[in-house]
């Protein structure tokens, strides 16, 4: 097998991002939290899935960042192996500190916390937003998008709220990230073009080397072209209203992961 | 005035955060920890905390739901003479406006509350060969923006309570 999608205790969207591996052409497994190093070293590429491990107690990811894995993606993540962390995945990789690295790990650099509308607590978000990406060549799993793509993705997060303890740093990091924008690319919004309250409406960040990735929208759940939905005011939308949409707009994000392992082993 | 509200059967949250201490964290010296949706509440009022609070718990589930759900206006330490409790007390560092619930709490209840607070206070029992708070400043709380449990150190800031 080439990709482990890991399975915590209560991830709940392991077999749709299996399924968007398989459609690119990569072999991929759903593997356990507690498999042997032995098990792990096997694989080629690690995605942390969405969902709510360990029922997001204490808050979310926590838990999952304490695990004996984690330290094993820690590894792999400085090796350069390509790690992708969405929703949920995303929290863990915040909660271990292994994202962002502008100070090479040093210290923990930024949390997610409860999504925020002003100064009032906002609860769970469900929703379709749309995502510019920042860099996109700065990153393995990007590369093969624009920075002037506006792009159509779903969000289902209780906390995913970026902070981040200096934000002059991140503002001028080239390393890639994914910023909260309205239907024309505009980023300079607040809520609800920003859901959570993020600072720099931030959505995702690779760290510096590119080969990992934390998100908090579904990159799995914008894959197929029936995913997108018909009542947006976005040209995908348009297209699969006119019945010639081909493909979801993040089935590029798994196929540069896909090239990548192809170049790389 | 200060309501603890406590799980009267059993913490999720905290058998977690225990069960990640130990098995994950390898830290056995901690012994025990129980959770706290702590309440502070500035309200204009002659009956003592445990009657104001009492009547509004009586009147909604605005603040704990009674049928699983208890609360104290004090905390106190483990009686378990093998250890020492210590408390922390753990809180936003960005402003939440309360108004909403303030509100209704007091049109539901007729009551005068001027502010409302939410935070999270862990009751953490040490073994008694550790000096508690050294213990959980060390291995449980974050410092200088390293990993801790309790607290995530970018968003959240704690402090102790009592001695």
């Amino acid at each position: 097998m080439t990709v482990a999608v890991i399975q915590f205790p209560g991830s709940n969207c392991e077999y749709e991002t299996l399924s968007a591996l398989h459609e690119v052409g990569l072999e991929a497994d759903v593997v356990a939290w507690n498999s042997a190093i032995s098990v792990l070293d096997s694989y080629k590429g690690f995605i942390l899935p969405g969902g709510f491990s360990f029922q997001d107690r204490v808050r979310a990811g926590v838990v999952s960042s304490k695990l004996p894995i984690l330290n094993v993606i820690k590894d792999k993540a400085s090796q350069g192996v390509p790690i992708l962390g969405i929703c949920n995945g995303c929290q863990i990789l915040a909660e271990s500190g292994i994202l962002p690295d502008y100070d090479h790990g040093a210290s923990m650099e930024m949390g997610l916390a409860p999504n925020m509308n002003q100064e009032s607590y906002h609860g769970f978000v469900c929703d379709w937003v749309y995502v510019k990406i920042k860099y996109p060549q700065a990153s393995l799993f990007t590369r093969y998008f624009d920075d002037s793509d506006v792009l159509p993705i779903q969000i289902n997060h209780g906390e995913g709220n970026f902070k981040f303890y200096n934000k002059e740093v991140v503002q001028s990091s080239q390393a890639t990230q994914f910023v909260y924008c309205d239907e024309e690319g505009d980023a300079s919004l607040s809520y609800p073009v920003n859901p959570n309250g993020s600072d720099l409406n931030m959505a995702g960040l690779c760290n510096q080397a590119g080969n990992v990735l934390a998100m908090m929208p579904h990159p799995e759940r914008g894959m197929f072209w029936y995913h997108i939905p018909r009542y947006l005011h976005h040209h995908l939308s348009q297209k699969r209203r006119d019945d010639n949409l081909l493909a979801g707009p993040w089935q590029k994000l798994f196929e540069s992961l896909r090239d990548y392992i192809k170049e790389t082993y | 005035m200060n309501c603890f509200v406590y799980q009267k059967h059993i913490d999720l949250h905290a058998v977690s955060a225990l069960e990640a201490i130990h098995g994950f964290m390898n830290l056995g010296h901690c012994k025990g920890l129980t959770r706290f949706v702590h309440w502070i509440i500035d309200a204009d009022t002659e009956l003592s905390s445990a009657d104001f609070l009492s009547l509004i718990t009586a009147k909604s589930y605005y603040l704990l739901n009674p049928n699983k759900e208890d609360f104290v206006t004090e905390l106190l330490p483990s009686t378990d003479k093998e250890v020492n409790s210590v408390f922390i007390d753990v809180f936003s560092k960005q402003p939440f406006d309360n108004t909403t619930l303030l509100h209704k709490i007091n049109q539901h209840c007729g009551v005068a509350i001027k502010t409302i607070q939410k935070r999270i206070t862990w009751q953490c029992d040490v073994d008694s060969s550790q000096d508690p708070k050294e213990f959980v400043s060390s291995h449980l709380l974050p410092s200088d923006r390293q990993v801790g449990i309790l607290a995530n150190p970018i968003y959240e800031s704690f402090c102790f309570l009592g001695n």
